[in-house]
Order: C-alpha cells, then structure tokens, then sequence
C-alpha cells in the first residue's frame, strides 16, 4: 500500500513538473499575440557584442595579408563610410578601377556594389576578402589566424557564436554594417514629425517627385534596388572613348542590353560622400545634380532647382 | 536466477535497446527526411513565385511606387536557394539535376525581374520626360491650337495605354506620328524642333512599354512555379514507389509487431496471475479456516438478501459441554469437536435436502453454529424445521472417549422463524438465541421454536 502511495506520489510530481514546462512555453508563445503594441526594442547583449565583434573586424588591418589593410582603409567613418577620394588605392598602390561606396545603408541594397553583380553583403564581403588586389586572404588561412588569437576567441564566444569559421566571420561584420543605418530628419518627417523640414526641403522633395527623380530613387534606401542605363534620355559617355568600366553591369553578364547599367545608388548621407558616380566625375553634389537632371531627365534644370534638390537631399544626413 | 528476475531484467534490457533501434530506422528513414526537405524548398520557391507576380502586376499598375517589394522576394528567393543544404542530396543523382533546373530557371527569372525594374523605371521616367515635352510646346507662342491638341491627345493614350495595360502598335505610332507632322507642317522651327523630339521620345516609350509587356508576360508563365510542380510530382511519385519495393518496411513491421507480441504476452500472463491471486483470497475472506464453513459475515449478507423476500428460519445451534471438553482435553481436541459437529451438520443438510428447501451452515464463532433454511412451501414449514431440528439435534449427540473418561457432547437448538419473528437481522438474532437458552433451560440436546415459548 505505502509502495503504491509512494510511487503515484512520484509520477503526480513527475506530471505536475512537465506540465509547468509546457504551460510556461505556451506563456511564452502566447505573449507575442496578447501584446498589442510592439516596442523598439534595443539591442541585447549578445547583439552588442556582435557588433562590437565586427567593429574589430573591420578595422583589424592585421587580416589582411600585407598587413596594411582593413575595411576601414576605404571607409572611413567620418567621410560617411566611403573615403572622399575620387579612386581608393588597393594593395600594390594602384588606383581601384570603381569608386568606393559608402556602406552605411547598404544592409538595405538589394544590388551591392556599382554594377549589382552580388546579390547579398555576404557574397560580397567573401569577394572582397579573397580578392588578389585587396585583402588577399584564404578563408582557412584567415580562420587560423582568428583561431590562434585569444583575444579574437574571447570575442566569438561573448557574441554567442560557436565557432570562429567563415559564415560567422561574415555574419559578425553584416551584423556590424547593419548597426550603422541611422535614421535621418527624412524619417523622421516622413513618420509624421512635419517640423523636422522647412519649407524650402519639402519644396526640394516636392521638385524631387515631379521631375522624376523618384522613379529611379525610391523605396526605403532611395535606390539600390535596382539596375538603370546611365544616360536614359541623353547617351553620357562619348562613343568614341569608352572606358572597359562605363560599360557598367554589360562587364559581367556579357549581354549587349546590360551596356552602361549602373545600380543605382542609394542617396542616403549622399552630402558626405563625394566625388559622386562610379567614376567620380562629379567632384560637387551640385554637379551630379545638374549631370542626373541633364541626361536622366532631359530636362534643363536653373540654379534654383539644384539648390532645391540640395537642401532635400541635406535632409538624408544621418541624425548622429 | 528465478523466471520473475529473468523477465524483469529482460524488459529493462528491451528498454535500453528500443531507442537503438529507433535510432537505426531513423537514419534508415533518411530517404523520406531528403524527400521532405526537397519538398518544402519547392513549396517555398511556389510561393515566392505567386508573390513575385503579385509584385509585379502592382508594380506595373503603378499601385506601388518601389521595387523594394520585388527585390525584398528576389532576395528570398536566392537566400532559399543558396541556403538550401545540397549535401543532404549528395547521394541522389537525379535530385540534383532537377534542383539544377529550378536554380537555373530562378536565375532567370532574376534576370527578367532586374531588367523588369529597370524599363518600369524607365518608362515612368519617359512618361514624364514626354508630359513636359508637351508642356513645353504648349509653352511655346508659334504652336497653334491643334498640334498642342494633338500632342495632348497622345499623352493621354500613353497614360491610358500604361494603366488598363495595352499596347500600343507600331501602326498607331506611325499614325501619330504622320498626323502630328502634318499638322506641325506651318509652324516655326523651334516648334518643329520640339515636335520632332516629342515623336522620337514617344516613339522610345513605346517599344519600352512593349518589351515591358512582353517580360511581364514572361514572368506570368509561372515557369518556376510549373516546374517545381512536376518536380514535387514526380518526387512523391518516386518517393512512394521506393517505399512501397524496400523490404525495409518490412522489417519495421515485424520488429514493431514482435513487440506487440510481447506485451500482449505479458499482460495476459499478468491477468492471470492476478485471477488466481483474487479468487484466493476471496475464499480467506469467507471462510472459516477451521471447519471450512462460511463465516459470520457471509451469513449475515446471505440473511440480509433474502430476509425481505423470502420465508425461513434460523436455526441457532450451540454446543452443550464443550468448554469443559476444550478445557481438560486440550485445543487440538476441541477443533476435532468443532470439525465433527461441522461434518455432522452438513451431514444434517445432505439428509433433509428436498425440493422446499435449501439450507446452509455457518460457524458464527467459538461453538455457536448456525443453519439458515429458506422453506418456498408455506404450508409445510413447520414440519420441516421441526424436521431439521430434530435431527440436528440426534446427529451431533455423541461421546468423546479418552483413556479417563467419557464426555458426551450435545447440541441446544434455537428456532426462530422469520419473518414471523421479525423483519430485522439483530431482532431475528436475538430470538434466536433466546429460544436456544430455553433449549439450554430445559435440559439440553433439545429444540425450542421461539413462537412456543411461554412468554
């Protein structure tokens, strides 16, 4: 009799236990519909330590293989994640063949680098690590010598990554450049804070819209999601002598209807990074300007517009 | 080792083997885990591909003003492809060659996509870039009323021609295209120049607007969605067949039915040992361990069920002498008395059995027995218990011997009938026993009926 007490006493215990469990999972679940409102909410610890994790990464020139360079040789925070040069030099000193991009928003591109052959940040950072004129590096190799520094070690395990390997290496800087998307006073008016522009910037957006800049411009990244002619009105380059790198996205498809296709960059903190365009033609921003209304457009923009369109395009700044 | 040890430790090697073995046909059910993951990557392209052309057709609408949709999808659809772990379907040759046919058909429709994004904006762009030609000749002093009309007109047929979603042919621009030039034949040059332009640009818009119309249908054909369709088909198709010719299958119906077996084996010995387990002790309960006859407890529910019903009596039978018989002869003969007078009672049964009557004796304790007679023939009952009575009374008459002296050992009856006496068990009880006392009163190894006491 006590045996019997004694062991439907133990399976209650058992039961009762492994109910808790499952009621406390279904709590768990059931808080994401009760709640009605999400918040923001800010980044954990393990994200923090993600992105500081990537920031060492990005400016650790020592994972390059001469030992000078690092993401952060080409873009420079302050020069809004690009470098203000009109070419950046790769390892032998040699001028790039493209201009460098700044990269603050590019966790919105769709289409990465000026052609848009790589569909995503992670193909992109492997390109550019395993590139002869750049950083030059075997992944194996690479992960060693991550493997080999404790204070690298200390870092994975306190962003909550099991292992140093290629997917994590990438994953810790993606996670680095996405932390660096900041909204700016667009946003801000555009979520209904009205006073954020004056009237002279929602005249540039305004102009912005009508004359047709928005057609190519748009969504959340004002650009780079997609592929478009340079010169759709009026042909840019001079037929006569054009450079292997205004063919654009023609270089790495091979189709004569891809001849001079450009991604289309994003405007986002455009005030602080030029030169402008692939090959830094345009020195000033009222250049580009003028060059996208003259063959993007057709039209014959006057001086007021461009400052029109400037003072918009000031209200992108990232808000720091 | 005793055959209870033995099949205890048996089932708890069972125990620790099963999820072995239930490892083994997991990774034997490999194959079908393959086919499920293959499966949910084509569900999943199916569905990017119904939401791409979705996309599309809104996007063309101009119901949305960015590509931020499309390329949102695009990337899933790459991310699920590129994601997808090919080493689960190292093994499977002809997989491959089909999901090398969906990868290849998804770079395609990127293709169209990207270049979908790119005339969309472009035409957009012209649409504009034309309205402000036209505004432009309007602008103008020399254009006169009806090329500024007609210009118009055309504007408004581009417009028209982008939002329901025709076409317009090579014959109508060539139309427009004479009937404006003739009008524009008078005017001045800048006009002319304007004019000219406009054409050229309308001209542009239009075959843009056709090679949109031809990806968008492209895109409609759903080629993706057809084709990982039959894939699924013919992966289901394969997969069942598969399973239906391995003899695997086979084998796990026979290990699980083993298993069954077994349990049931176990159960039925189980019920078994547990019948027998019961029926033992419901006879302790019952009976009386000396004489084998039934117990109090079972008399008084026996008494309990019929006493209402039925007609009868109690006949209260107790031994004479005995106390002394147990006292001087000791306990081990007093038992053999008590085991006599019970065979002498049933004795007394077996005599008087007939069709009126049933009868039944019980031991209610030390030397007090009872015999409980139903009697169905009213008439005759009196007769019949007296019957009882009497030779209950002649059977258990009887001597001891031992080598010093002779005890007689006899029995004084109580009769008390029912329901004359009353309805109820302790009433009935103690009529009973007030009957046999007068037997005891008057002399012993006699009977008394409670209803011929002189009160």
């Amino acid at each position: 009799m006590n045996k019997i007490v004694v062991r439907n006493f133990a399976y209650f215990i058992v039961g009762m236990l492994l109910s808790l469990c499952n009621v406390k999972v279904i709590a768990q679940d059931s808080g994401h519909f009760i709640r009605p409102i999400k918040p923001i909410e800010k980044l954990t610890s393990i994200q923090r330590h993600q992105v500081n994790l990537g920031k060492v990464l990005f400016e650790d020139v020592n994972l390059s293989e001469n030992k000078q360079m690092a993401c952060i040789s080409c873009h420079l925070p302050e020069k809004g994640y690009a470098d203000g040069l009109p070419f950046s030099k790769d390892n032998a000193g040699k001028d790039k063949v493209y201009n460098t991009p700044s990269i603050s928003y590019s966790i919105y591109n769709y289409h990465v680098s000026w052609t848009g052959r790589f569909k995503s940040l992670e193909e992109h950072l492997d390109f550019l690590i395993t590139n002869k004129t750049l950083m030059n590096r075997k992944w194996p190799s690479l992960i060693a010598q991550l493997k080999g520094n404790s204070e690298y070690q200390s870092l994975f395990t306190l962003a909550g990554y099991n292992e140093i390997s290629k997917s994590t290496v990438i994953d810790a800087i993606i996670k680095f450049e996405a932390n660096l998307a900041k909204p700016s006073r667009f946003d801000l008016y555009l979520l209904g804070d009205r006073t954020k522009l004056n009237s002279a910037e929602i005249a540039g957006f305004n102009l912005f819209k009508s004359a047709g800049c928005v057609s190519c411009h748009q969504g959340i990244n004002l650009g780079g999601n997609l592929r478009q002619k340079f010169g759709v009105i009026k042909p840019y380059f001079p037929e006569q002598e054009i450079n292997t790198r205004d063919l654009g996205y023609f270089n790495s498809s091979g189709k004569s209807e891809d001849i001079n296709f450009f991604r289309v960059p994003s405007l986002r903190n455009v005030t602080k990074t030029a030169p402008y365009f692939h090959d830094a033609s345009a020195p000033t921003l009222e250049k580009a300007i003028q060059v996208m209304f003259t063959y993007q457009l057709g039209i014959d923009a006057t001086e007021e517009d461009i400052e029109s369109i400037k003072a918009f395009l000031a209200t992108l700044e990232a808000i720091e | 080792m005793t055959l209870k040890r033995f099949i205890k430790y048996s089932l708890v090697v069972i125990c620790l083997v099963f999820p072995l073995i239930w490892l083994y046909m997991d990774s034997e059910l490999g194959m079908s885990r393959k086919a499920h993951e293959v499966d949910m990557l084509l569900l999943n392209v199916i569905q990017v591909d119904t939401e791409l052309t979705e996309r599309v057709l809104r996007t063309r609408s101009q119901l949305t003003l960015h590509y931020d949709d499309i390329s949102s999808s695009q990337k899933r659809l790459h991310n699920l492809l590129v994601k997808f772990p090919m080493s689960i379907i190292n093994n499977s040759t002809a997989l491959k060659e089909q999901l090398s046919v969906i990868t290849e058909l998804s770079l395609e429709t990127q293709n169209s996509l990207d270049k979908f994004k790119s005339i969309n904006s472009q035409v957009s762009q012209r649409q504009r870039y034309i309205k402000y030609l036209a505004e432009e000749i309007e602008r103008t002093s020399s254009a006169t009323t009806a090329v500024i009309n007609e210009v118009n007109h055309i504007v408004i047929e581009v417009f028209n021609a982008r939002i329901f979603g025709y076409q317009i042919s090579e014959s109508d621009v060539k139309n427009y295209n004479e009937r404006l030039l003739n009008l524009a034949k008078n005017d001045d040059q800048e006009t002319q120049l304007l004019v000219e332009k406009f054409l050229i640009h309308f001209k542009e818009l239009s075959l843009l607007a056709n090679k949109e119309t031809v990806i968008v249908s492209n895109i409609l054909e759903h080629q993706l969605r057809n084709q990982s369709l039959k894939i699924r088909q013919e992966l289901l198709a394969s997969h069942y067949k598969e399973l239906i010719n391995s003899k695997d299958i086979q084998r796990y119906l026979t290990i699980y039915t083993g298993f069954l077996l077994i349990l049931i084996l176990f159960f039925v010995l189980n019920r078994r040992h547990l019948k027998r387990y019961a029926s033992k002790h419901k006879q302790h309960s019952e009976r009386d361990d000396l004489t084998q006859l039934y117990n109090r407890r079972v008399f008084l529910k026996k008494l309990e069920s019929i006493i209402h019903s039925q007609s009868g009596a109690l006949l209260f039978i107790d031994l004479d002498g005995f106390k002394i018989v147990n006292d001087q002869l000791g306990h081990n003969v007093g038992d053999e008395t008590l085991q006599m007078v019970a065979s002498k009672l049933k004795n007394v049964i077996e005599l008087n059995k007939s069709n009126h009557v049933t009868a039944d004796v019980f031991r209610l304790g030390g030397d007090e027995f009872v015999l409980l007679i139903e009697v169905q023939d009213q008439t005759d009952s009196k007769r019949l218990l007296t019957e009882f009575a009497r030779s209950a009374v002649k059977e258990c008459a009887f001597n001891l011997t031992s080598p010093n002296e002779t005890y007689s050992i006899s029995v004084s009856v109580g009769v008390a009938q029912f329901p004359e006496c009353g309805k109820d068990i302790a009433e009935l009880l103690n009529c009973a026993d007030k009957a046999m006392y007068e037997s005891k009163q008057r002399g012993r190894s006699c009977y008394t009926f409670y209803n011929e006491i002189e009160q």
